[in-house]
């Protein structure tokens, strides 16, 4: 050993970096450790568990055509529809997600929901009387992406344009927020563990 | 602009706390307080963000033409960062080292090769120009709903905790655990039947 290369190793061992015998004495996490703790962090991240929640049962009741609620005295319809995605805070799966039009009624997703990995990202389909909007929503924090605004009538005109859309940005901010409280209503009542959880499992196990 | 033209993506927020009456002076003061200031070309920042009006990013006066339209406040977050490629410094750095050890006849030290990088970064720095991104930000003054048209996490939570130090007030993000009352939410946990696997236990 050069004396500047047992001076640098010295000195690494002075700073606790390496042990007597050279070695670093960091242990190679393993690998499916660290994923089922990044699983686990993101299951109470935001409290992302109330959403996932919220998703799936949303996703439950959206496979009637009829309407989940009223906003504005008007009927709100939804569909999920494009891709979703699923999470689970442990196991050997930790996330599944699955494209195509139909795919969030499917029996694959069925049968992901069946093993504990609930909706964490979906597509929805919100059909307001007669408009219709489009937004991709998380269950960690709700945000708006990729979302698509029935037709604009002021087209044309540059300033009403913009309050247009912005009232109906507020419109589907309504009618996320309806279905939401819809399901807190569910959600913190007494027929949640007792119905609602039933009816969730019970759907999930349908086959398809 | 997103919030002119194109797909929809934001973040919602619910202000929760005493807005006052004059809402444009309440607004415009937090705005002008934290209006933005380019980098200085002089100094060592090498980033910048601040409110800006929404029709024009170097605008800094939201006057109430500027900031109003219909029912709702419009204006802008910019951020402005200076970006100094590694590999370039590292290129500069390494080509110094090699003149160094030719004309010392030895390895620059380590306090050496941090002065000379500080001086690469100081010459590249006057050399970039500054690159800015901006966000959208929209009020509605009836409902007291704040949108950030921003996908980006970090821009949200910064202009997240701008306001609600110069508001005042909290922005509560409109996530289902913001519709329970705080002492309810607090007794409820994940349902174990639905995440038996993910060691949820009843």
């Amino acid at each position: 050993m050069t004396g500047r290369t047992q001076a640098t190793a010295e000195a690494r061992f002075m700073r606790g970096e390496t042990g007597v015998d050279g070695a670093t004495g960091k242990e190679e996490l393993d690998p499916e450790i660290v994923e089922q703790a990044k699983a686990k962090e993101a299951l109470y991240r935001g409290r992302a568990w109330l959403g996932r929640e919220c998703l799936c049962w949303i996703l439950m009741k959206s496979e009637s055509s009829d309407a989940l609620c009223t906003v504005d005295k008007q009927p709100l319809r939804v569909v999920f529809t494009g891709k979703i995605l699923l999470r689970a805070g442990a196991g050997e799966v930790t996330e599944v997600a699955a494209k195509g039009v139909s795919a969030p009624y499917s029996g694959i997703v069925r049968f992901a929901l069946k093993r504990n990995l609930l909706v964490h990202g979906a597509h929805l389909q919100l059909t307001h009387g007669e408009q219709t909007f489009e937004v991709t929503l998380d269950a960690e924090r709700f945000d708006f992406r990729a979302g698509k605004l029935p037709a604009l009538l002021a087209e044309g005109d540059e300033g009403e344009e913009l309050v247009e859309r912005l009232e109906l940005v507020s419109r589907l901010g309504r009618c996320v927020d309806a279905l939401i409280e819809q399901f807190i209503k569910v959600r913190v009542g007494p027929t949640w563990q007792r119905t609602v959880v039933p009816e969730l499992k019970a759907w999930f196990n349908e086959e398809k | 602009m997103p919030i002119r033209k194109g797909t929809v993506s934001c973040s919602r927020f619910r202000i929760e706390g005493t807005v006052p009456k004059d809402v444009k002076k309440w607004l415009t003061k937090t705005l002008k307080q934290g209006a933005f200031e380019p980098i200085d070309p002089k100094g060592d920042e090498d980033r910048a963000a601040g409110f800006v009006e929404l029709e024009d990013d170097r605008a800094t006066n939201f006057s109430a033409g500027a900031l109003f339209e219909g029912m709702y406040a419009l204006f802008a977050w910019r951020v402005e960062k200076i970006r100094m490629p590694a590999s370039t410094i590292r290129a500069e750095l390494g080509e110094w080292a090699k003149k160094f050890e030719e004309k010392n006849g030895r390895n620059p030290g380590r306090k050496e090769k941090a002065d000379q990088k500080d001086l690469i970064r100081k010459g590249l720095r006057s050399k970039t120009p500054p690159v800015s991104s901006v966000s959208d930000l929209s009020y509605e003054l009836t409902s007291g709903e704040l949108l950030v048209w921003a996908s980006s996490t970090g821009i949200v939570e910064e202009v997240q905790a701008v306001l609600e130090s110069g508001l005042g007030v909290r922005l509560i993000p409109r996530v289902p655990a913001s519709f329970v009352s705080p002492s309810v939410l607090d007794s409820l946990g994940p349902t174990p039947a639905l995440f038996e696997a993910s060691g949820v236990k009843s």
